[in-house]
């Protein structure tokens, strides 16, 4: 099991689009991915889950942890903790 | 008549009748014998699985229009009605309270729904429309009723509480006039939808079903005409004549504009004293060529190839790059299309990419820089272009070019790819190499490399941001950021010189070229090509058929001594003609 800390960005926090993203970024990859916001209730979500994604209430600058846990989970941290970190659909920086 | 108030969603005025749609009702569903639950449960598979297949096929129109962000919403809807957490919701409720699927779905997404109004943040909030629409559909498909594709007889403004964005996507566009709705939120699906399509919209008209409903209201009937002005927010019932022409005025104005634009597209951009510029459009996807074309567009100066490698899991294949390639440049021939190649780094992610973490995205392994570890990629994305050649004017310019060494790469890759296509026996057709000038050192050492190249291009944007260390998103840094500062007025300076001598040719397509006080700027400094957004083209072509080319060099030559970007703008903007011909 591993995990990273890191910062969401999406100027839009956590939205329908983003989650898709989110969702998309772990096709291919067997490991289970767990987000959690540290900045909120804490309670764990799991990053396959639309409906949990979008309802987690996580906002442009909330701390997420991001958990991976499986033969893949190096992969699985990647995809998600990178995707998040550069701020998902609509970063911070628009280029 | 009475007057409404709303919250502008998207902008336009229109007047004409209006068609109230309300939300085909979601079937209430009942309860059902204990022993029909495994079957019910396996009957909302069904129903979610099509529903999902449905919005997935709105999602591929949407995008076939031309609106890939907008297309992206109900590619979020289909994975929302795939989500087994949905799905286990109302399987329980089936279970428990002997529900049927209809009604389980449905309280199913009113539980996610009331859980995203409840996070007090008014974006996601309006997000929960999307899941109710969602829920409404599945219960739609369960009980065999079809999706209320509210045909409109005429030409109507389309008046409800709220719009499911799906039903907003499906509406007919070339009768729907605008959109006034009592609910919603300018950040509601619906309304960003509005805005992509152009359609005049307000939102959150307090009143406004009663005030349409009531007869009291236009002597004894229900208004005939509704008149809505996007902008502002105003919504008029039955207006009187003084506002039916104030409304026929403006949206002849907006129509004026559109078609002067239209037919001044024709016109070339000369000045006064006969010297002529070529205007061309930047593109993002393949599906923006037609507008650019229509706005007179002379080619494609920056075709950013990014949509193609984005939001997937392994890169596009040749053949797919050649088919979208090969599109614009048809669709622009003889016109030359240039083709950026990849231009992404660490700020950007793709998963099978391997970038990894860097301090400072911008300053590190981006675009070109990434071939000499990932080569395949680019020679693979060459080959296709070599290919899309064959069908008329191609060009290929690499982005994030230093100095020669980056060229030599360039042309290494250009090289192999070739190659590989010739080995092949593929037939090949030929491309002018070139590179993006904004990295200030490629403007520094041009002539070190200039001669191996067919032309280079002032990527004006990054160049800025390189040339001030300012960050181009940093709202605190806005007074470094004029495009016409000094600073990168010489340089452009430096670089038309440097071509001059190389025999380079030189082109601008940053947003610098898309203003018209610094367009003019450009043209005075000796640029003769001018890459921009398609909407910038009008402006751009007016502002330089108003000027003479001797008073631009004069005003260019003195701007170089001037110590900001202040003092360049009040010389340059009082040339811009202001007035929009009639």
């Amino acid at each position: 099991m591993t995990s990273r800390d890191v910062v969401f960005h999406d100027r839009y926090g956590l939205h329908p689009r983003a989650a898709r993203r989110i969702q998309a970024s772990l096709d291919g990859i067997a490991a289970r991915v767990s987000l959690e916001n540290l900045d909120g209730d804490g309670s764990s979500i799991d990053a396959r889950g639309m409906l949990a994604l979008i309802s987690s209430g996580v906002r442009t600058g909330d701390r997420v942890r991001v958990t991976a846990d499986g033969s893949d989970e190096e992969a699985a941290l990647a995809a998600v903790a990178d995707l998040i970190d550069s701020g998902v659909c609509h970063p911070d920086v628009p280029r | 008549m009475k007057h409404l108030h709303g919250v502008s969603a998207a902008p336009g005025v229109v007047r004409g009748a209006w068609v109230r749609i309300d939300p085909s009702p979601a079937p209430a569903g009942g309860t059902i014998d204990p022993e029909a639950i495994g079957a019910e449960i396996a009957r909302l598979a069904a129903a979610s699985t099509a529903a999902a297949a449905d919005l997935g096929t709105i999602a591929g129109r949407v995008r076939e229009d031309g609106h890939p962000d907008e297309a992206a919403i109900f590619d979020a809807q289909a994975a929302i009605a795939r989500d087994p957490a949905l799905a286990t919701m109302a399987s329980e409720r089936i279970e428990q309270s002997h529900e049927d699927a209809i009604r389980a779905v449905r309280a199913a997404a009113e539980a996610f729904a009331a859980q995203l109004r409840s996070l007090d943040d008014e974006l996601l909030a309006a997000r929960a429309a999307d899941v109710v629409d969602v829920g409404g559909r599945i219960a739609r498909r369960l009980a065999g009723r079809p999706e209320s594709t509210a045909g409109l007889d005429r030409p109507s403004i389309v008046v409800a509480d709220d719009l499911a964005p799906s039903v907003t996507a499906t509406l007919p566009r070339d009768r729907l006039l605008g959109i006034a709705l009592e609910g919603s939120s300018p950040t509601a699906h619906a309304a960003i939808l509005a805005r992509a399509y152009g359609i005049p919209a307000v939102v959150g008209v307090a009143d406004l079903l009663t005030a349409l409903g009531d007869p009291s209201n236009g002597g004894g009937s229900a208004p005939s005409e509704l008149a809505i002005d996007g902008a502002s927010g105003d919504v008029y019932l039955d207006p009187d004549s003084a506002t039916r022409d104030r409304f026929d005025a403006g949206a002849d104005a907006g129509r004026r504009r559109h078609e002067s634009d239209v037919i001044e597209a024709a016109l070339p951009a000369v000045t006064l004293d006969g010297t002529e510029v070529a205007l061309l459009a930047n593109i993002g996807t393949p599906d923006e060529s037609e507008a650019a074309i229509a706005l007179g567009a002379e080619g494609v100066g920056l075709f950013r190839t990014e949509f193609l490698f984005l939001e997937r899991t392994g890169p596009p294949s040749e053949n797919e790059q050649v088919a979208a390639y090969d599109r614009v440049v048809r669709a622009f021939a003889p016109h030359p299309v240039t083709i950026r190649l990849l231009d992404v780094g660490g700020d950007k992610p793709i998963p099978y990419l391997p970038i990894g973490e860097e301090a400072n995205p911008f300053l590190g392994v981006r675009a070109l820089r990434l071939a000499y570890g990932q080569p395949d990629l680019f020679v693979t994305q060459l080959r296709a272009c070599y290919r899309a050649a064959a069908a008329g004017h191609l060009k290929v310019m690499a982005p994030m070019v230093a100095d020669a060494g980056d060229v030599d790469l360039l042309l290494a890759l250009a090289e192999h790819a070739r190659g590989d296509l010739a080995a092949a026996g593929q037939p090949v057709g030929t491309i002018a190499l070139g590179v993006m000038l904004e990295i200030p050192a490629a403007i520094l050492v041009a002539d070190s490399y200039a001669p191996r190249l067919a032309f280079a291009s002032l990527g004006t944007n990054d160049l800025m941001q390189y040339t001030m260390a300012v960050d181009r998103g940093n709202a605190r840094l806005d007074r470094y950021r004029d495009a016409l500062h000094p600073a990168l007025l010489r340089l452009v300076k430096q670089a038309v010189d440097v071509s001059a001598r190389g025999g380079l040719e030189l082109s601008v397509c940053g947003e610098m070229a898309g203003d018209p006080a610094a367009a003019l700027a450009l043209v005075g400094l000796g640029l003769r090509e001018l890459s921009m957004a398609s909407s910038s083209l009008p402006a751009v072509r007016r502002a330089i058929r108003g000027v003479r080319l001797s008073t631009l060099a004069a005003e260019a030559s003195a701007a170089l001594d001037d110590p900001s970007a202040r003092s360049i703008r009040a010389r340059f903007e009082p040339l811009v003609a202001v007035d929009v011909p009639a």
